[in-house]
């Protein structure tokens, strides 16, 4: 893996009608490695990945995206460097999988928007990389969540971004789908050195997939570093308000929650 | 791999196929309006007569026949069918700005908006107030238009969100006040009292008939705003994936929103000067096309003008036959067609929306 800075935060602040939502945030993630994004509720993490897609501006500070501040770029420029795959999207209209996916070239397309050649084998490829080949003449509404959710990330694919983030991509998906959608995420990662920021409510799938861990706490950065270094008792009694144990289980990290702190309710553990 | 080796999304018929049925069909019904009426004109006498208009004689039409159909059947055809154009494919463009199947001109009021702009701009005319080249009552009508639609939409807006019931409700207290605004003008002003029944008439959705420069002038401006409208129908693809999505794939959302619906009610404003509140022709119309062609609007834009266009050139030459002599508002029949798939399409939706 190179040590390339594909996505870099700088003092990144960013406050909603006087209420402080980031505090100056900072990291840098290098070019294919697979990071993930913790924290408790309300502690920032989708607004973080709107500032960074841009969809909200930050207040202040900068968002180096491949070398360049992304307030320099256009939209259109941005959208070819990176994509993102919201927690969930619906349609109002019948469009076929295909022609939804197909959508993901849109930022590399001029007037009127025909597909070329390589549009058309970067929509196969996210098609076939997502298992949706079987599906692609389906409309949404006859899709399962799970299968809603590999049509947003294979628009994201589509895209060919050098830079992905994720909002929560397992959500809506049963266990066997979130060992598969997160590890066709980390082989992409791998196979074509894309960046992954992904936003993970489940410590031990987090700790299994990254590269790096962010722990977004209190507005701010309140750790990072791999797995190891960040998943410990300590760590989620501050941030998650949890007790907990931390062992090793096939060479990761892995939490058994044992109560809460906020509620004295035990988990029976 | 290519992407011919995948099974494309084959259930929809080739794109250059409807086009050129619908334009043939478009072709047909106008020709057949042309003929009949309370003086129906042989086909051979009304090829002749076309014939004879651009210097080619053929044969020896009667007289009579030649004024009816140069001077009346044709731009009323053209009138109709540039109305058809015009509404269903600011249907399209509603629809897709507002990501709601149900946003149809007349169900969010920007009709009635327009009807009530165009009638003051005919009181201004037929009181000089304005000199004539001022065309104030297009204008009026197009202003009227944009303004029910922004009141509309920021009725129903809360949140950032537009709900489909809140829409409709808007849409439906627009339209009702409005409307009662048209009813109010009309009757305290002398004029168009004496003017009653042609008034309504037109209010009704009554075809007008106009001048040569007057048919040519609307039919092209209907056309080159269809055009405008077709260069963004990528972006109101992307649109449909709701605005942050679209934004992040670099389209300018705010742009292509207000480029829309200004086109959208610009094509309102026309038809409404043109041929009064030709109720639901933009709902029944993008509906059934995105059923044949799919929402994709490169295809759903010039379908739907092309079918909708032929609709009310069919639908006016019944309301002028059907009860002959007597003639109604082709909107009469628009809305007995509009009304029942506009019920059938709100059931659909309950299923499928959060009312």
């Amino acid at each position: 893996m190179t040590s390339r800075i594909e996505l870099a935060l700088n003092q990144v602040t960013f406050s909603y009608e006087n209420h402080q939502i980031l505090d100056r945030i900072n990291f840098a993630l290098t070019t294919g490695s697979f990071n993930s994004l913790i924290g408790p509720n309300a502690s920032g993490k989708t607004t973080l990945l709107g500032c960074i897609a841009g969809n909200l501006t930050p207040d202040t500070g900068q968002i180096i995206l491949s070398g360049k501040d992304s307030q320099l770029r256009q939209p259109k420029e941005t959208a070819q460097l990176l994509a993102m795959v919201p927690q969930q999207f619906d349609m109002p209209f019948a469009f076929y999988v295909r022609e939804i996916v197909a959508m993901g070239r849109i930022p590399h397309k001029r007037f009127l928007g025909r597909l070329s050649q390589s549009d058309n084998e970067a929509i196969d490829q996210a098609i076939e990389l997502t298992n949706l080949s079987d599906l692609q003449g389906e409309t949404l509404s006859h899709l399962s969540g799970g299968e809603k959710q590999r049509v947003a990330l294979a628009i994201a694919l589509a895209q060919e971004p050098n830079v992905l983030l994720l909002d929560e991509p397992t959500t809506h998906l049963d266990l066997s789908s979130q060992i598969d959608i997160l590890s066709m995420v980390k082989d992409l990662c791998y196979a074509k050195g894309m960046t992954v920021l992904s936003v993970m409510h489940d410590i031990n799938l987090a700790s299994r997939y990254s590269d790096h861990i962010l722990v977004l706490h209190k507005n701010r950065i309140f750790h990072q570093g791999t797995a190891l270094e960040v998943i410990a008792p300590n760590l989620l009694r501050d941030v998650f308000a949890v007790r907990s144990e931390v062992h090793m289980h096939d060479g990761y990290p892995t939490i058994s929650l044992l109560s809460s702190y906020n509620s004295d309710i035990g988990t029976g553990q | 791999m290519t992407s011919g080796q995948h099974p494309n999304p084959s259930t929809r018929p080739s794109h250059f196929v409807v086009l050129l049925i619908a334009t043939f069909a478009l072709f047909a019904s106008a020709l057949l309006a042309s003929m009949v009426g309370s003086v129906d004109i042989p086909l051979s006498d009304s090829i002749a007569i076309v014939l004879a208009n651009v210097g080619i004689q053929t044969g020896n039409p009667i007289q009579s026949h030649a004024h009816i159909l140069v001077d009346i059947r044709i731009p009323r055809v053209v009138a109709a069918a540039t109305t058809g154009m015009c509404l269903a494919c600011a249907g399209v463009l509603y629809q897709g700005v507002l990501r709601n199947p149900l946003a149809d001109p007349f169900v969010i009021g920007a009709s009635g908006g327009a009807a009530l702009g165009a009638l003051l701009g005919m009181l201004i005319a037929a009181n000089r107030i304005l000199p004539a080249e001022f065309a104030i009552t297009p204008t009026l009508s197009l202003i009227g238009a944009l303004l029910s639609v922004w009141l509309a939409y920021s009725l129903s807006r809360s949140r950032g969100f537009t709900r489909i019931s809140s829409l409709l409700l808007a849409g439906f207290a627009i339209g009702s006040f409005t409307g009662s605004l048209s009813a109010l003008l009309i009757f305290i002003n002398n004029s168009m009292r004496l003017r009653l029944v042609q008034t309504y008439t037109w209010l009704l959705g009554g075809v007008s008939t106009n001048d040569w420069i007057t048919t040519i002038a609307t039919f092209s401006l209907a056309i080159i705003t269809i055009i405008c409208s077709l260069l963004i129908a990528i972006h109101l693809n992307a649109l449909s994936l709701g605005n942050n999505s679209a934004r992040r794939l670099g389209v300018d959302v705010e742009k292509v929103r207000l480029v829309a619906i200004l086109l959208a009610s610009m094509l309102t404003g026309l038809a409404v000067w043109l041929s009064g509140i030709v109720a639901l022709v933009g709902l029944v119309i993008p509906h059934s096309m995105r059923m044949l062609v799919g929402p994709d609007h490169r295809i759903l834009i010039p379908t739907s003008a092309l079918v909708g266009s032929t609709f009310v050139v069919i639908t006016d030459m019944v309301a002028r036959s059907a009860f002959s002599p007597a003639e109604i508002p082709v909107g009469i029949i628009t809305s007995l067609i509009g009304i029942p798939v506009f019920v059938l399409l709100i059931r659909k939706n309950l299923h499928q929306y959060d009312f």
